[in-house]
């Protein structure tokens, strides 16, 4: 039986260079950039509260096109290179929460510069939040002397976007997290995150 | 026989049964695999986990109809399934004394979120559950629980198609967090509103939490509930041990916080998730003996909207009145054009203001009321978790709006006219509501208290036949101006006063009618506001930028002490003194351009009621703002500046024209040639266009906004109806792509006119050319520089 497990992280801190990144700002920012930007991470960390889920299940490489995760197979290239010498992997999913996608709508009707900095620091709150749960997982790995690959979400590479739907079955999202998918596969609240983190066997 | 809640408690507490995909599991049910199918492949498992509930001590079984799910499965595999778990449950039933069990109906999420935040019509939930509703009645379910359901605006979906469907009891349960709300906002009280007024059995909570847990969230759900509360905790947090799952509460300790939850209240409990047949032999074990709290109703007067509830209690409630087009062209001018955006404004600022509910009235010849008033509840609601008074005459639109109203509005109005009460009580009746009950009727607005009290009465009599209590009526005696009467405003006082001491009800006033016709009106309103607090009065409808009738309202809160610390009313008059000390520092530091190019929106503001002092409004646009958002655009396409600071610079740019606007006469009706935009099919990202339309707009064109997940269908015919000439569409991820192909292929086919340019981070020209788009914008600057190009301007 697969476990899920929540997890929860509470108040984000959204990175103000990620953030002015997120806002298409590239090189020095002005002084107003800049305070735009702080004043959407302090939205958003007075409107998200940053929780998770994840799970460890078996996974195997029959072939360089595919992958079985947890007993189904997935046809992806990108994933069976990602995964490879892996013989397990965490699934896991974040959100920073509804708040966010009310704060944006409300935003939306008032000030567009502003809700693009609250867009922005809503990615890197999620961002923020993703991390933290990877470093905790990592923690875990290491002390069993394994250690994690980097997060690879449905929908990079090849991997299938149409992959979310197994993995919201199999983790009970809407129940655990309250996220939702609707017909296109995007997920709500806007600001979530879903990947699959490869655990790999340390060769020494 | 049929169930009945109330009898059946007469007994003693009401137990339902534990988890069944716990139990499923144990039998082999595969993670991922859908519980549900086990119905048809596995039933005599089933029977004996009901069977073994029953045995436990449970009066109440759930058939295995949760994961049925009509967004999943077609009406003939629902139907059987359906068909199936009830038939398991009721073999196992039989095996007990007759009346001595009852099988539920299970009701659980669809696993979509609704409409504004997600894609799922409200409509379409409701059709949805409506099925599953008439099987589980026909397969013959004593009840119906709808369980395990994370979002208000789902939950009521489920309860309205429930109660339309059949008779059969309804049970309402929620999901809540540690903090006590939804994971879609809603707390304790505003859910206990809502699904009191839509006319639920019972209520509660399961899942997500331990008993423990649980226990501290049920103080509140005593305090507010008038029917009985359901606990359904969860056997605490999964574990792992050895490999295997288990939760952290045992089944005596279970049994334990289970009866103690009795004492403090609840009627009915169970088990959720980790919870076995043992778990409730101890729950049942545990409570024998204890008394059950008698259900008492809390005769709260309540409002509430999808994050919390609005009680009118001591401390009277305010009701921005902003939303209604009487006398203001500008809003008029914005429901005929059906731009939300200015109503949604509208709605904000007075929220800031201190409204703590939005009237909204939308009612304009011409327009059809019932499909504007509900955009308009569902926008605001997406931006605001102010409650909303439903304000017309229409009672079409008034059936509409309470439907798709996420929560328990205010409804304005019925009155003592017998076709008003025939028309509005059944509706309260149905979806639950607070009514302003106005006191006119056949013969009009009697001349004195004695009268308006007697229609007062009369109204409360016929609403009792109706089922609906004083709490839910709220009497506005009416305030007339003094002006044509110098003793109207007595009479008001008086009736205020007759109607709460001698009915117990509720009142409200708009108070700005006692001035009609008088200078200043303002300072007479303040006044006659104090004496009707004074009078009694418990809600006032009234404008929240008048800082005369705030004044008013804070200071007699203050002197009344029903403001601790005074922290309101220094929170409204301290900024106010300081804005005075600042009034001198009106003066413009940079030119209209500068500000403009800064990105300054107060600056450019100020610079442009100082412009307009001595230039023509159409020079302050053209010789002012236009040549600066020119040099703006410019840097952009130049890469010099960012999109945030040529977004800042349009923000400061319609500052200066909302002054120059202010300026010109009333007529811009003549606004030229539509451009529609929208987010297409199945696309929930809107930055990207709200971006493109903000440039547009600021230059000068006229933006219909479609909003976002608009339908092919939908785009063709606003752009046939507006007479569009053009149409610009965004789409930001892969999936959604596809419906902008289908958009433009419809537009071709049913406009041929029109012009299309499309948008979005993953659309590439070479694309964009493939599905016949007529520009590709890499950004919004490109939009506007089509946009000009093709208008020739």
């Amino acid at each position: 039986m697969i476990r899920t497990v929540k997890w929860s992280a509470g108040v984000p801190e959204p990175d103000l260079k990620e953030t002015l990144r997120y806002m298409g700002v590239r090189g020095d920012p002005s002084p107003e950039l800049v305070s735009l930007a702080q004043k959407g991470i302090e939205k958003v960390r007075s409107h998200a509260r940053c929780r998770g889920c994840w799970a460890r299940v078996p996974v195997e490489i029959p072939d360089e096109d595919s992958v079985i995760i947890c007993g189904e197979t997935v046809q992806t290239k990108s994933l069976a290179r990602h995964l490879k010498n892996c013989g397990e992997a965490y699934l896991i999913a974040v959100t920073a929460g509804m708040g966010i996608d009310r704060l944006i709508r409300t935003t939306a009707a008032l000030s567009q510069a502003e809700c693009l900095a609250i867009d922005a620091a809503g990615s890197s709150a999620v961002e923020w939040a993703c991390d933290e749960l990877n470093r905790e997982l990592c923690e875990t790995a290491l002390s069993e002397g394994k250690s994690l690959r980097w997060r690879f979400s449905p929908g990079y590479g090849d991997f299938p976007l149409d992959y979310q739907l197994s993995l919201f079955k199999l983790m009970e999202l809407g129940k655990n997290l309250g996220i939702t998918l609707n017909d296109s596969l995007l997920m709500t609240p806007i600001k979530s995150v879903t990947a699959v983190i490869g655990i790999e066997k340390r060769q020494d | 026989m049929a169930f009945d809640i109330n009898k059946v408690l007469e007994k003693g507490p009401l137990i339902f049964d534990g988890g069944m995909g716990t139990m499923l599991q144990a039998r082999g049910l595969k993670p991922g695999e859908a519980s549900e199918q086990w119905n048809l492949t596995h039933p005599d498992e089933l029977v004996a986990i009901h069977t073994e509930y029953c045995s436990a001590g449970s009066d109440i079984i759930t058939a295995n109809t949760f994961g049925v799910n009509m967004l999943k499965y077609d009406e003939e595999t629902a139907s059987s399934m359906i068909a199936a778990a009830l038939d398991c449950a009721k073999k196992a039933k039989a095996g007990f004394p007759d009346g001595e069990k009852y099988v539920a109906l299970d009701i659980g999420p669809t696993g979509r979120l609704l409409s504004p935040f997600g894609d799922l019509p409200f409509e379409e939930a409701v059709e949805a559950y409506s099925f599953i509703v008439k099987e589980g009645s026909k397969h013959g379910a004593d009840l119906i629980i709808i369980e395990t359901m994370n979002d208000s605006y789902e939950t009521k979906a489920a309860v309205i198609a429930a109660k339309e469907n059949c008779d059969l009891p309804v049970i309402a349960s929620n999901v809540y967090d540690d903090q006590a709300r939804l994971l879609t906002g809603a707390d304790i009280p505003a859910m206990i509103a809502m699904l009191e007024g839509l006319g639920v059995a019972a209520l509660g909570m399961n899942c997500s939490l331990g008993p423990d847990q649980m226990k501290s969230l049920l103080p509140e759900f005593v305090r507010h509930a008038s029917v009985p509360i359901l606990v359904m905790p969860n056997a605490g947090m999964p574990r792992v041990v050895d490999g295997k799952t288990s939760y952290d509460v045992t089944a005596p300790e279970f049994g334990k916080i289970m009866a103690e939850m009795v004492s403090m209240g609840a009627h009915i409990i169970g088990g959720c998730c980790g919870t076995t047949p043992d778990y409730i032999r101890e729950a049942v074990k545990s409570i024998a003996g204890i008394p059950l709290s008698p259900v008492t109703d809390k005769n709260e007067t309540v409002v509430s909207s999808y994050t919390h509830a609005v009680r009118f209690e001591n401390v009277p409630v305010l009701v921005g009145e902003r939303i209604n087009p009487t006398g203001k062209p500008k809003l008029k001018e914005a429901i005929k054009k059906g731009d939300i955006g200015y109503i949604l404004r509208e709605g904000l600022a007075q929220e800031e203001k201190g409204a703590d509910i939005l009237d909204v009235n939308v009612g304009l010849p011409g327009i059809d009321e019932a499909e504007m008033l509900c955009a308009a509840v569902k926008e605001l609601q997406a931006v605001t978790g102010l409650p909303l008074q439903l304000d017309t005459t229409d009672v079409n639109a008034m059936e509409q709006a309470m439907r798709c109203y996420n929560g328990k509005p205010l409804v304005n109005s019925v009155n003592g006219k017998q076709e008003s009460m025939d028309a509005v009580f059944p509706l309260v009746k149905k979806y639950g509501g607070t009514l302003i009950a106005l006191t006119i009727d056949e013969t009009g607005i009697p001349g004195t208290a004695e009268g308006r009290l007697a229609i007062a009465e009369r109204i409360m009599n016929e609403a009792a036949k109706h089922g609906i209590g004083k709490k839910d009526i709220i009497v506005d005696p009416l305030a007339l101006t003094v002006s044509s009467d110098p003793r109207n405003a007595i009479v008001t006082l008086e009736s205020l006063r007759l109607i709460k001491d001698r009915l117990g009800l509720k009142t409200s006033l708009g108070v700005s009618n006692v001035s009609f016709g008088l200078p200043g009106r303002d300072k007479l309103n303040a006044a006659f506001f104090v004496a009707a607090l004074e009078s009694g009065l418990g809600c006032a409808i009234m404008n929240p930028f008048s800082a005369d009738l705030m004044a008013s309202y804070h200071s007699w809160k203050a002197i009344r002490a029903l403001d601790t610390g005074f922290k309101e009313y220094i929170a409204f008059a301290a900024p106010a003194d300081a804005e005075k000390a600042e009034k001198k520092a009106d003066q413009p530091t940079a030119t209209l351009q500068g500000a403009i190019i800064s990105g300054l929106k107060d600056e450019a503001g100020i610079a442009a009621a100082k412009l307009l002092e001595t230039e023509e409004p159409l020079v302050v646009i053209n010789d002012h703002i236009i040549p600066a958002l020119n040099v703006v655009g410019k840097g952009f396409e130049d890469k010099t500046i960012y999109l945030p600071q040529l977004l800042m610079s349009a923000e400061a740019a319609q500052s200066a024209f909302e002054k120059v606007k202010a300026a010109l006469p009333t007529n811009d009706g003549e606004k030229g040639d539509a451009i529609i935009i929208a987010t297409v099919k199945g696309d929930i990202h809107d930055i990207g266009k709200n971006i493109v339309k903000a440039l547009l707009e600021n230059f000068g064109f006229n933006v219909i906004d479609l909003g976002r997940d608009v339908d092919p269908e939908i785009v063709c015919s606003e752009a046939i109806k507006r007479k569009a000439k053009l149409v610009g569409l965004s789409a930001l991820m892969t999936t959604t792509v596809p419906a902008m192909d289908e958009t433009i292929r419809l537009l071709h086919e049913k406009c041929p006119g029109v012009k299309t340019m499309v948008g979005g981070a993953v659309l590439t020209p070479e694309y964009a050319e493939e599905i016949g788009a007529d520009f590709y914008a890499a950004d919004a600057m490109e939009s506007v520089r089509y946009a000009q190009e093709l208008f020739g301007k």
